[in-house]
């Protein structure tokens, strides 16, 4: 099932034809890489618009997100088996 | 003769949960509409190949498949992969009919020159939804010259493949398929037409109209007859029908945790679910006439509605007339379970007649103002008194879709 976490982490990506593309992500002082991106999504609250990411590192799965009103990257949720 | 492409996604819920999630890929999964519930809504290829249906309740599959993943449903990412997979069916073709989150009809009659093999526009549809989903994103293609036989090809085809009717083999499909499979035909009617020993709708061409009629009424008796041919239901007809039509009506329903007699809590569900109906309504620039509600119980319904002489799309109004005008004059005998509100009879608000004997106007600039807030930091960032302690019912999206119009589908 998903943790819920909601804290704030650090994202380095990279911007390749008009989007971006997390690479790797920092949180509670640790550098996790992103090996795979499994989903992307729009979502929104009321006019806030948030896009949804879905992230494989070290082959475990976490849900990100980035408010685009104040361009902050929160780890919302961890996968726990 | 036309050509209808049918698009389904194959258990799109848990599809999209497992596609996210590569730790559930090829694993028995099922999901519920929230932690603590214990009905699945929709189930895995692998957990339906062990017996998880939709509607399946927890205690009775948890011996049947006791490994079985729960995972809460996340409609705001299907509504948005929805919306990327209607992009991908209009960049194909002007005319696409999004029927539910998990499917659509593509009509290509007109765009045979570009796509002259259907079953190659399948395969380029399933390619498209892979790139654009993602690789555990499967999908069923049903090709024929009818929506209902369209959706019947994919129906009972195997999961991911690419099937089509046509007249050679429609009557082979008709005859092959129960009527759990035939869009429009809902359940009692199928039963009522078992125990007349018809099992499939090619059967039911060997009945005239005056055999079915005295069966199933006049209305039933023609339909029946045309979805015999392989002709589309009424529901199917409606499709393109309601292409351009403005939403009727707007409803919120919503089933609780458990039976509950704690008049706060009704109060606070009642008016949570006003206000998220009556803001869409307001969003929509609409108003409405006819309000109704609907609280459910263990077996118990209670139901009431009115058709006001004049249009309303403020939710204290709404509250007024559901909850002060309704539900306090009831004598309430039952726990309830499941509430429902409901506002219809909508009309576009430079079609409905101005208001100027009471305060409408002075309640139309605070509801402008309290929206625009709402909508830029989100539903219920200013709420009333009423539901300031209560635990907030946040919109969402259903399957069915009832609501595309509104979210631009």
């Amino acid at each position: 099932m998903y943790q819920t976490i909601h804290e704030n982490v650090e994202m380095a990506g990279v911007y390749t034809q008009a989007k971006f593309v997390p690479k790797k992500f920092k949180w509670k002082n640790r550098v996790y890489l992103v090996q795979e991106i499994t989903l992307v999504a729009e979502v929104k609250d009321g006019n806030v618009k948030k896009r949804f990411f879905s992230l494989l590192s070290s082959g475990e799965v976490y849900r990100l997100i980035f408010d685009r009103e104040n361009e902050k990257w929160w780890l919302e949720e961890k996968w726990v088996d | 003769m036309s050509t209808i492409v049918h698009v389904d996604i194959n258990s799109y819920f848990a599809t999209v949960m497992q596609q996210e999630n590569p730790k559930l890929r090829g694993k028995p999964v099922g999901v519920i509409k929230d932690v603590g519930r214990t009905c699945i809504i929709a189930a895995s290829k692998e957990a339906k190949l062990r017996g998880v249906k939709t509607g399946s309740r927890l205690q009775d599959i948890k011996y049947l498949v006791p490994d079985l993943i729960l995972i809460p449903a996340a409609f705001d990412l299907y509504l948005d992969l929805t919306k990327k997979l209607k992009k991908i069916f209009t960049s194909l073709s002007p005319n696409v009919d999004v029927f539910s989150l998990d499917e659509a009809f593509i009509d290509i009659s007109d765009c045979h020159q570009l796509y002259p093999d259907s079953v190659a526009f399948g395969k380029l549809i399933q390619d498209q939804i892979k790139k654009v989903l993602g690789e555990w994103v499967t999908c069923n293609v049903g090709i024929s010259y009818t929506r209902l036989l369209a959706k019947l090809a994919g129906e009972i085809s195997p999961k991911g493949s690419i099937s089509i009717i046509d007249e050679n083999n429609k009557d082979l499909y008709l005859a092959s398929a129960g009527f759990e499979s035939i869009c429009g035909i809902g359940y009692r009617l199928s039963k009522k037409l078992k125990l007349r020993g018809i099992t499939n709708a090619y059967q039911l061409n060997f009945f005239e109209y005056q055999d079915l009629q005295s069966l199933v009424g006049p209305f039933w008796a023609k339909e029946l007859l045309e979805i015999a041919q392989g002709r589309d239901s009424s529901t199917l007809r409606q499709v393109e029908q309601r292409r351009d039509q403005e939403m009727k009506s707007v409803g919120r329903t919503i089933t609780g945790f458990r039976l509950t007699d704690d008049e706060e809590v009704i109060k606070q569900t009642i008016y949570n679910l006003c206000e998220e109906a009556a803001h869409k309504v307001r969003q929509m620039d609409m108003a409405g006439r006819q309000v109704s509600i609907l609280l459910t119980g263990e077996d118990q319904v209670w139901y009431q509605h009115k058709t006001l002489k004049y249009f309303i799309h403020h939710t204290d109004e709404m509250f007024q007339i559901l909850y002060e005008g309704f539900y306090q004059n009831w004598q309430r005998n039952f726990k309830v379970i499941k509430f429902g509100v409901f506002l219809g009879q909508l009309q576009k608000m430079n079609q409905v007649p101005i208001r100027i004997l009471d305060d409408w106007e002075k309640k139309e600039k605070i509801y402008q103002a309290l929206d625009q807030i709402n909508d830029r930091y989100g539903l219920f960032t200013l709420r009333p008194a009423t539901l300031t302690k209560a635990k907030l019912i946040r919109p969402e999206v259903t399957g069915f879709l009832g609501d595309k119009r509104f979210h631009g589908l």
